[in-house]
């Protein structure tokens, strides 16, 4: 019998630490294990004791790359807790900043962390010696995303003006009119953007997923819906856990969900909300994803750099319509009534589906929590991913090999650091 | 341009920071910008395109004894990293200096200084020997602006 071992010690370009291992036996991949060893971070347990007011502060540390959709899946499942649903500009500000993390994110990973694998580089500086222009407009990009953030959010890492029941400052319309024409500028640079993914050489691979995602009634969903799957899942965030479970896995400190009644791994992230909300994207998303080839369904993960483009356009789009009717609203926040009970909340991180859930006592401090990030959603379907897809690749010479199975991992901009409570690559040939 | 990097509250690793908040209180803000960042290589890229000339402070793990300072010069050497571009999360100063490099936005002038850090555990104090560094860097700092930048190449202080 033979075997084979393809390790990956350290999975470049990816957030936070773990390693890959895959085992082939006679020629077929027997088993796919993500090894997240990043050491877990206890964030619930240490939001325990804390009043709610230090939430959404305490949960932005969580990552650097995705902090708003911390705060805003928090404030959002506290407010679900105080019966709060803010409407008007308060409401279109946090779907502002909102576009400003996925811009930031989504660009970087598309740019810096994933297009070196379709151009054949070994990370984005050794990219950027033959492509400095490709990068230097993702740079540009990113840095609006950031700009958002700082205006909104108040700086644009962790940033400090999400509270419960709105913002501590609504920024004056003076403050985001500068905006409008980088976004301009920035809109047009993502749709070449999309116009340059669509002629990556994608793999041809696809497999039938569960996507499950947030959908929202009027809009591409970012703060609000219905928890949906493609296979019928229609659920308010307060059914999570009856829905889906969190299970240990020995090579790994973060935990891996599935759905709970049939055990089985979904999708999360820009995949599942593109094929679950296509028809709420902007015209302009729609017309691009139509001539990219993409239109309505995408079920290649590869593709994924195609869809985050496509998310990018819609972000910016999103962002200028926005602006373009903000009025700074008379107050930044609505009042707070104090009460005990459990709250519960689901929105879209660049990732995917991001679950918050808390329980406070009648002063405000928070007995219990529980945070779902989307790559520990993700991490059963990476391992589906890679124990179908890489078969088709073992004729590949080794470094090619482990190349694509670092790629398959990298289709999902994992975020490990986020997920610990993760990336090294073995490859076991039997 | 003053730029200070690290994390506050991870003892040592606030050192970079320190140095760039008491230059900001000793530098005229009309000359010479200064400001404190976390570490996005992306973000420092973007920030030193804005200046003719840039001094980054850095916390930083070689092996030499704690306090130890660096000045690195990159008009006359590189700077070296044996781990770079890993993850986002990880991809550092080295890479970002490289990346600037390749862009063409480094600035004319770009000087580190190291401080060599002993503690980096999370909500720790600066350690004695890095909490001395801090104030002879600022002190050659601020001599090296005054000066007009005369010194060359890398040395240890």
């Amino acid at each position: 019998m033979t075997r084979k071992t393809i390790k990956v010690d350290y999975l470049a370009r990816v957030e936070g630490e773990g390693g890959l291992k895959v085992t082939i036996e006679e020629g077929v991949v027997k088993n796919a294990q993500l090894n997240i060893f990043e050491p877990p971070r206890f964030f619930e347990a240490f939001m325990r004791g804390r009043h709610y007011t230090e939430t959404p502060d305490i949960v932005a540390r969580i990552c650097g790359i995705c902090p708003v959709a911390y705060q805003m899946s928090a404030v959002h499942a506290l407010e679900n807790i105080f019966g709060i649903q803010l409407t008007g500009q308060l409401r279109a500000l946090r779907r502002l900043l909102y576009c400003g993390e996925w811009i930031e994110s989504h660009v970087l990973h598309i740019y810096m962390l994933h297009a070196p694998d379709f151009l054949g580089y070994e990370g984005a500086i050794d990219m950027a010696r033959d492509h400095s222009e490709l990068v230097r407009q993702g740079l540009e990009m990113k840095k609006i995303g950031n700009d958002i953030l700082t205006l909104v959010g108040g700086r644009e890492i962790h940033p400090i003006n999400v509270r419960v029941g709105g913002f501590h400052r609504a920024p004056r319309k003076s403050e985001l009119v500068p905006l409008i024409e980088k976004l301009k500028w920035a809109r047009e640079t993502a749709i070449k953007t999309v116009q340059w993914a669509a002629e990556l050489d994608f793999p041809d691979r696809q497999r039938d997923y569960i996507f499950v995602s947030l959908k929202h009634e009027a809009e591409y969903p970012f703060n609000e819906g219905r928890i949906i799957s493609n296979q019928g899942l229609n659920i308010s965030a307060q059914d999570y856990d009856a829905y889906f479970s969190e299970q240990h896995v020995p090579y790994s400190t973060a935990l891996q969900s599935r759905l709970r009644e049939c055990g089985s791994a979904y999708l999360v992230g820009p995949l599942a909300r593109y094929n679950l909300n296509y028809d709420q994207l902007s015209p302009l998303t729609k017309e691009l994803a139509h001539a990219a080839g993409v239109a309505g369904v995408c079920r290649n993960p590869y593709q994924s750099i195609l869809v985050r483009a496509l998310e990018v356009v819609y972000a910016f789009d999103e962002a200028l319509r926005i602006l373009n009717g903000y009025q700074q609203p008379d107050y930044s926040f609505v009042d707070v009534t104090l009460k005990a009970g459990r709250g519960f909340a689901a929105t879209e991180a660049p990732r995917g589906l991001l679950y918050h859930r808390y329980e406070l006592d009648q002063s405000g401090i928070i007995l219990d929590a529980q945070i779902v990030p989307p790559t520990s959603q993700n991490q059963a379907c990476i391992e589906e991913d890679l124990k179908e897809f890489i078969g088709g690749f073992l004729d590949l010479p080794e470094e090619q090999l482990q190349h694509r199975c670092e790629q398959t991992v990298r289709n999902y901009d994992p975020c490990i650091s986020c997920a610990t409570h993760f990336l090294k690559l073995e490859i076991d040939r039997v | 341009m003053i730029i200070g990097i690290g994390n506050l509250d991870r003892g040592d690793d606030a050192a970079g920071r320190l140095v760039a908040r008491a230059l900001g209180h000793k530098l005229p803000s009309h000359i010479i910008s200064v400001c404190e960042m976390s570490g996005d290589a992306l973000a420092l890229v973007e920030k030193m395109k804005q200046a003719p000339a840039v001094f980054i402070i850095d916390a930083c793990v070689s092996g030499a004894k704690a306090g130890d300072i660096k000045r690195i010069d990159l008009r006359y050497q590189a700077l070296l990293s044996q781990q770079r571009d890993v993850s986002s999360h990880g991809f550092g100063l080295s890479a970002a200096i490289d990346l600037a490099g390749i862009l063409g936005q480094l600035p004319e002038i770009c000087i580190i200084y190291a401080i060599e850090g002993a503690n980096y555990a999370l909500g720790a104090a600066v350690s004695s020997p890095v909490q001395q560094a801090i104030d002879k860097v600022v002190g050659r700092i601020e001599d090296e602006i005054v000066n007009f930048i005369p010194m060359k190449g890398t040395e240890h202080a």
